[in-house]
């Protein structure tokens, strides 16, 4: 058996078990002059991290998201299987649910590879990626605490990605595919909200400066302190037309408690939990997606067995 | 809906008991009902709740004692045998 590898691509980040990172990198032909997160793959010389790529919705179309994905393999073999750097690797992975159905085998076959080598952090990697089994993501997050949630006879999952915003509910445990609804306003929207409305004061402000904001880190801007005003109140809206959506499409969230899941609730945790337009909440941490999806192909593998 | 308050906890997940009492709030289902009772028993509230403290303490004692740990790093504590009906739905998506 190979060494069970989980890995949430998203959009916004990538995350494994042990490590997460911006899902963007630049590329160049020479060594570059920073060393911290590089990657050697085929001949070129990778800067994972930084500025995120654009939004993609089918992340076969190139290899930017297979690239991304060596650093998390890497780390997750030094850091969880003692620092092996050779070996075959069944990856656990997912989709956005909606695209689940149409993408999964195109998604499972683009990783399928033999004989990869690069070097990351100094280290060189010998890996063969046998099989990748793919799942959907939001559902996949609450398979760890299963237990939990298998008497509850309904209950919702939203699961807040950086492009889509994915919903539906599970009762007794299984998920309803035809509750199932997928929204295009995930936490990158309201990001890119939050930095024209800036930029139209002349300002140009950077991601992670307006997720520590949201976050209420004690970061000042100089002069500037109605910027962080104007970032909770386009936060603070963009939870509550969020929530009134949900609503609208039938979720009903005062009686029926609601997990959050995905890097997007997180960032919105304090907005979503004193929203009195909701009852029971839980939101989980932001490497749910990938918990759940090694638990899933762990016992999918020794189910195949 | 004045007698119903809230109260919004952060905890810094780089800190060692944070994370601890996070992952146990976060485990139950029934949040509030658990605090309460928590926190009722830590302060010593009832003269039952005092008892059940000092058997706790004496109980981690002795387990300290007969040198028994949990293991820290068990993978899925929370995890069961996911039934067959959910991988049953992977496959009709």
């Amino acid at each position: 058996m190979g060494y069970i590898i989980g890995i949430d691509h998203g959009n916004k980040a990538i995350k494994s078990i042990v490590n997460q990172y911006n899902s963007g990198f630049t590329v160049s032909s020479t060594i570059p002059i920073t060393k911290e997160r590089l990657l050697v793959f085929e001949g070129k010389y990778y800067s994972i991290s930084g500025e995120r790529f654009p939004v993609m919705v089918d992340k076969t179309v190139n290899d930017n998201f297979f690239i991304l994905s060596l650093p998390a393999i890497a780390e997750v073999l030094e850091k969880k299987y003692q620092g092996v750097n050779k070996g075959e690797i069944i990856l656990a992975c997912g989709l956005p649910i909606m695209y689940y159905g149409k993408q999964k085998d195109k998604f499972r076959e683009y990783f399928i590879r033999d004989n990869i080598s690069f070097t990351y952090g100094g280290k060189q990697y010998e890996v063969s990626i046998k099989d990748a089994y793919v799942y959907p993501q939001g559902y996949a997050a609450i398979m760890p605490h299963f237990t939990h949630y298998k008497d509850v006879s309904r209950l919702n999952v939203v699961d807040i990605g950086g492009y889509t915003i994915d919903v539906f509910t599970v009762e007794k445990g299984l998920l309803n595919i035809k509750s199932c609804i997928s929204l295009t306003t995930g936490i990158v929207t309201l990001l890119n909200s939050i930095k024209q409305e800036i930029l139209s004061l002349g300002i140009e402000i950077h991601e992670e400066q307006i997720e520590d904001t949201i976050l209420g880190e004690n970061i000042s801007f100089f002069q500037n302190e109605n910027i962080k005003a104007l970032i909770e109140d386009k936060t603070q809206i963009y939870v509550e037309e969020l929530l009134d959506r949900l609503k609208e499409y039938g979720f009903e969230m005062k009686i029926n408690p609601t997990i959050f899941v995905g890097g997007g609730s997180l960032l919105l945790q304090k907005h979503i939990e004193n929203s009195p337009k909701i009852g029971y909440v839980e939101v989980l941490d932001s490497f749910a997606n990938v918990k759940g999806f090694e638990l899933l192909a762990k016992q999918a593998v020794s189910r195949d067995r | 809906m004045d007698e119903i308050k809230r109260l919004n906890l952060s905890f810094n997940l780089q800190r060692e008991n944070d994370r601890i009492a996070y992952n146990i709030i976060r485990s139950k289902r029934q949040k509030t009902a658990y605090i309460i009772k928590a926190v009722l028993a830590y302060e010593g509230v009832t003269q039952e709740e005092r008892e059940l403290k000092r058997i706790k303490r004496a109980l981690r004692e002795v387990i300290k004692e007969m040198k028994l740990t949990a293991d820290k790093h068990c993978d899925f504590t929370e995890g069961s045998q996911i039934p067959d009906e959910v991988f049953q739905i992977f496959d009709s998506i």
